[in-house]
């Protein structure tokens, strides 16, 4: 396990922030447009309440493993069992990837590289990907925080940036359709939260305390969204609310002095957060593997994990835009809840049973 | 293995880079026709759109730049939609459009007004299309804004640009980027406003000139237009501009007062089944000249009732239009109906749902206080 790395909970912190901040900001979601931007500002209090039970339920798992990780404790009742989820939780990494790159080239050609097919750009930043996890969490986490340091930097500059074009007029009251679309749309932002459940997996290589930096991550994410919203919807009004990229939106509108193509700096950065999101869920998918295939070796198996990953992005690509409405937001629910709860609580309970029958 | 594995994908890397495969296409610059300023117009059941663009077949030899015939030259398209009218761009001038560049667009006054979702549609969708284009209304038709000689080597997209940006010294015209006005078109109340602008000849240089009319607006099923006191006005309430000139007449004489600063705070409140709102208006001001006739200077007690003739003057241009604007005609240019919104939502769904306007149901409390900050270089004269 020493020889993959170590990561501290600071970097940690930043490669989970840099993942997050790219899978939600460089793509809103269709359904989004359906909430009025009042509500959809709020709607970041019950995410967090509900990343912060899947927090609790993954720390409780995580505890009662000992120094494990979930799929370490899963071995301990069976070898079979442990092949299992560790197939299980790489098939979610390679696919959180896959669709991250899908989006990732969604956002590329249509701001930088309009109506093109990027094939290969995808294949640079896969390649680059697969490199940089080979290289372990360390390294991705050392990037990370030197990142998360120009990004939070850019979109301070961006916020005060646009602070001129600022109207009250432009909120919308909230509440206004009730509750019940406030709570449905928190679920669908919270079961997408793949950060929460690599929290699952890489746990043993975390140096620090793990629960701590999660609720921060969660709450400090969960405040930086609802700025973040409440600065676009100021800003934007009724336009902002249909927009795809929303935070690429901000910063066109964002000028300081000569600086009027504030746009092009971030979407450098976006391309280096992609990058980073990529890497480390290649990482996981790989260390996923190697925790119950012990012999498996680490420039094959992630390679074949990159490969698994430009396999969805191939399939995913075509009908990114509307994906989430194609597939049915149902089974990705489902299949979010085994993984962070059902999963971890089931052989956290048999782990459980079994000591206490040895006991 | 390490060294192996990243020594060929440093291989890869350079040999993709440096030959520059792949399906990212390489446009050269003279390839593509960086526009400038666009106008739109529907005539027959079809778009004109009028490009003007750089002419860069022209750009980097030895004609170009300020020996140059021409700095920009412009074209004319017809599709039945615009993104039919853009495509042919490339089939008569031979080059792929930027429309990244463009800084202004504007759309002939009938086509606004009747076909303004229509007509905006493209921008609002399209990648390549900045959100923060300028946008005005042409008194007339847009082709003939954007195809006007305004001198040799002047780009019209720049001249335009310029003559909006003035909104901020003279506080009578609008600057819109298309994201706010996109925002007003597209609120169930509101209506969008944006410059009324035509050209017309300069008689010294014989060339066209930009004059700003005043403020278009156009509505869901009506259009009406602001002058430029109206827009003064509206640019005070909305708190768009700080800067501006006014004239007073005293009974000692004439007097011109420069804007230096102003905001205005809204207050709403509901009472009684009525949006009350509370108009609070602070206005600072420089006099840069009084025009008496035996250079007689001014008082203390001359400038606070300067201040007060410049009040009561900004009052009635303020009241008269809001009771023009959003209570006569019904257009919500001062975002009115969103603030009775915030304020109270269960109010403002109630009555929208019986499908009345608040405008009946509003009151008006406006008030402006004007101080006189300097008065030149001249000085304060004893009572």
């Amino acid at each position: 396990m020493n020889r993959l790395g170590k990561i501290s909970t600071f970097q940690m912190f930043a490669v989970l922030l840099l993942s997050r901040i790219i899978a939600l900001f460089t793509f809103m979601l269709p359904s989004t447009s359906y909430l009025p931007s009042g509500d959809r500002i709020i709607t970041v209090i019950p995410v967090i309440i509900i990343e912060l039970v899947f927090t609790a339920i993954v720390i409780f798992s995580l505890k009662n493993c000992g120094n494990k990780n979930i799929i370490s404790a899963a071995s301990d009742i069976s070898s079979v069992l442990g092949k299992a989820v560790s197939v299980a939780y790489a098939l979610c990494f390679i696919w959180f990837a896959g669709i991250a790159v899908s989006r990732f080239e969604l956002f590329i050609s249509t701001v930088m590289f309009p109506n093109s097919e990027l094939y290969l750009m995808t294949v640079i930043l896969l390649s680059a990907a697969f490199y940089a996890s080979l290289k372990g969490p360390e390294a991705i986490g050392r990037a990370s925080t030197i990142l998360s340091v120009l990004l939070g930097l850019s979109i301070i500059f961006i916020l005060i940036s646009v602070t001129d074009e600022f109207e009250f007029t432009n909120l919308k009251p909230i509440l206004t359709q009730g509750l019940t679309p406030i709570l449905r749309f928190s679920f669908y932002i919270s079961t997408r939260t793949v950060e929460l459940i690599t929290i699952l997996v890489i746990a043993p290589i975390i140096k620090g305390n793990i629960k701590r930096m999660t609720a921060s991550w969660v709450v400090f994410f969960g405040a930086l969204t609802m700025v973040i919203l409440f600065v676009l919807a100021g800003v934007t009004g009724e336009y902002g609310d249909d927009q795809i990229f929303p935070l690429y939106t901000l910063t066109v509108i964002a000028k300081f002095g000569i600086f009027e193509r504030l746009d092009d700096i971030l979407t450098g950065l976006w391309v280096l957060c992609a990058f980073i999101q990529v890497s480390f869920l290649i990482f996981l998918s790989y260390f996923s593997l190697k925790q119950s295939y012990k012999k498996a070796k680490k420039i094959p198996v992630s390679f074949i994990c990159t490969s698994g990953v430009f396999a969805v992005y191939l399939t995913t690509s075509q009908t990114v835009t509307s994906f989430s409405e194609i597939i049915g937001s149902f089974a990705q629910d489902i299949l979010f809840i085994v993984l962070i709860s059902v999963l971890p609580l089931l052989i956290t309970a048999i782990n459980f049973i079994r000591k206490r029958k040895s006991a | 293995m390490k060294k192996a594995v990243s020594t060929i994908l440093i291989i890869v890397f350079l040999l993709l880079t440096l030959n520059s495969c792949g399906e990212i296409e390489i446009v050269e610059l003279n390839e593509r026709l960086i526009i400038e300023a666009i106008g739109i117009d529907k005539e027959n059941g079809k778009y004109n759109v009028t490009i003007e663009g750089l002419d860069s077949f022209t750009a980097g030899t030895d004609s170009s730049n300020i020996s140059g015939e021409q700095l920009t030259k412009c074209y004319l398209f017809e599709g039945e939609t615009i993104g039919m009218a853009m495509n042919s761009i490339s089939v008569i001038t031979g080059q792929i459009p930027l429309f990244s560049q463009a800084r202004i667009l504007i759309i002939g006054k009938d086509t606004a007004k009747n076909y303004l979702s229509e007509a905006l549609d493209f921008f609002r969708r399209e990648y390549t299309t900045r959100t923060d284009i300028l946008i005005a209304v042409a008194d007339g038709k847009a082709s003939d804004i954007v195809s006007a000689d305004f001198g040799k080597n002047v780009s019209a997209g720049k001249i335009l640009e310029a003559a909006l940006s003035s909104y901020k010294y003279t506080g009578i015209s609008v600057y819109i980027p298309i994201y706010k006005f996109l925002n007003n078109a597209m609120n169930e109340s509101d209506a969008a406003y944006c410059p009324l602008i035509t050209v017309k000849d300069n008689e010294y240089t014989k060339k066209k000139e930009i004059e700003i009319l005043g403020t278009a607006v156009i509505g869901k099923n009506s259009d009406t237009m602001l002058s430029p006191e109206q827009t003064q006005a509206l640019t005070i309430i909305n708190n768009d501009s700080e800067n501006g000139d006014m004239t007073i007449d005293t009974t000692k004489g004439k007097c011109t007062l420069e804007i230096i600063d102003s905001s205005s705070r809204i207050k709403t409140e509901i009472i009684n089944e009525k949006a009350v709102f509370d108009i609070k208006t602070k206005i600072k001001c420089d006099i840069p000249e009084f025009q008496s006739e035996t250079f007689s200077g001014l008082t203390k007690s001359d400038t606070e009732k300067i201040a007060q003739i410049a009040a009561k003057q900004l009052t009635n241009i303020i009241s008269a239009t809001i009771t023009e604007f959003y209570i006569n005609k019904n257009f919500d240019i001062f975002n009115f109906d969103r603030r009775i919104n915030l304020k109270d939502s269960i109010f403002y769904s109630k009555h929208l749902e019986k499908g009345g306007n608040f405008n009946s149901l509003s009151v008006f409390n406006i008030s402006v206080e004007v101080s006189v900050r300097r008065i030149g270089k001249v000085i304060l004269e004893k009572e």
